[in-house]
């Protein structure tokens, strides 16, 4: 089996972790590294008999880099890459463990008590007087 | 009584010391990354071809109003996911006045200094620190919190980056929250 070609392991702000990425060049002459480590998600596709199969889907985060990046800012932009993307928790990561919490059959597991009884909420003092609330600002 | 706050963006030439830009639009309600550096070109006319960058948006925010202090602020892309092949580049926190972006003439190339990946949405908890400060998003004396009147933000700069399998159309309509405290 050929070997593939190009390939670097990056930090992937998807998979939070080092993968393998494709690294190419692009139309502007900037450096694109595709992430090619599949994802826990499946697509249906058709083979080359004409029966639907299901297979993993690639993660395709890509990070991309000027054209002219040298090796040594390379270096310092891969590091400040994955500083600065470490422990990022998606929204849809977290509404999948949401779904499999609210799966979760708490009577049917072994030594688990019963669900404690509802804590009142701490109410958050307001600091200065007025506002004290968050704010959103969307845009 | 409150903060009012307003986004704000600037655009053209990188102009004065610390940088801005020529044009500064106040009222702003969208981002829509597109292949412009004009804040009021609409984005439909100026498409982003697969593979392409869009032109930086240099937004922030703006408070005025009645209030004591502006703090505890953060940024993120907060709800609905980019397709295959787009990826949002933005401003890495800001927990010094030193990290503050400084403006540049909006280009596509790829910004190195947007080190924030912002494709998926993430908590708002989780997003980036914002810094304050007076004068302006370019101003140095940026800190956690802040008690002028009018007081800004530090740039909230962010980039659209494709690659050729990003798919033709218009991408999904996120949501970026700002978010902050005031009393």
């Amino acid at each position: 089996m050929e070997e593939p070609k190009n390939i670097k392991d990056i930090f992937c702000s998807k998979h939070q972790a080092v993968t393998p990425h494709k690294g190419s060049v692009d139309a502007n002459g900037e450096f694109l590294f595709e992430c090619i480590a599949e994802t826990a998600e499946t697509e249906e596709f058709t083979n080359q008999v004409g029966e639907k199969e299901t297979r993993p889907v690639p993660c395709g985060r890509f990070v991309k880099f000027p054209a002219d990046t040298t090796p040594e800012k390379f270096a310092e932009l891969l590091g400040k890459h994955e500083e600065v993307n470490v422990g990022q928790v998606s929204m849809e990561g977290q509404e999948k463990t949401l779904s499999l919490l609210l799966a979760v059959d708490q009577k049917a597991s072994d030594g688990t008590p019963e669900a404690p009884a509802e804590q009142p909420a701490e109410e958050t003092p307001g600091a200065n007087g007025a506002g004290g609330g968050g704010t959103n600002g969307q845009a | 009584m409150a903060a009012t706050f307003d986004w704000q963006e600037d655009t053209g030439t990188q102009t004065g010391s610390p940088t801005k830009g020529t044009t500064r639009t106040t009222g702003v309600t969208d981002v829509n990354w597109k292949n412009s550096g004009v804040q009021t070109d609409v984005y439909s006319s100026f498409p982003i071809t697969a593979g392409n960058n869009s032109y930086e948006k240099w937004q922030f925010g703006k408070f005025t109003g009645t209030f004591n202090q502006i703090l505890s602020g953060l940024f993120a892309h907060t709800a609905t996911a980019l397709g295959t092949g787009l990826t949002l580049k933005g401003t890495p926190a800001c927990t010094g006045d030193g990290d503050r972006l400084l403006y540049t003439t909006p280009a596509t190339t790829a910004n190195a200094n947007l080190t924030n990946d912002m494709t998926s949405a993430i908590a708002i908890g989780s997003g980036v620190a914002v810094f304050f400060g007076a004068t302006g998003p370019e101003a140095t004396g940026k800190a956690s919190s802040m008690t002028t009147n009018p007081c800004y933000t530090n740039f909230l700069t962010t980039q659209l980056q494709t690659s050729a399998s990003a798919a033709a159309g218009d991408t999904a309509q996120i949501t970026l929250t700002l978010q902050y405290q005031e009393n």
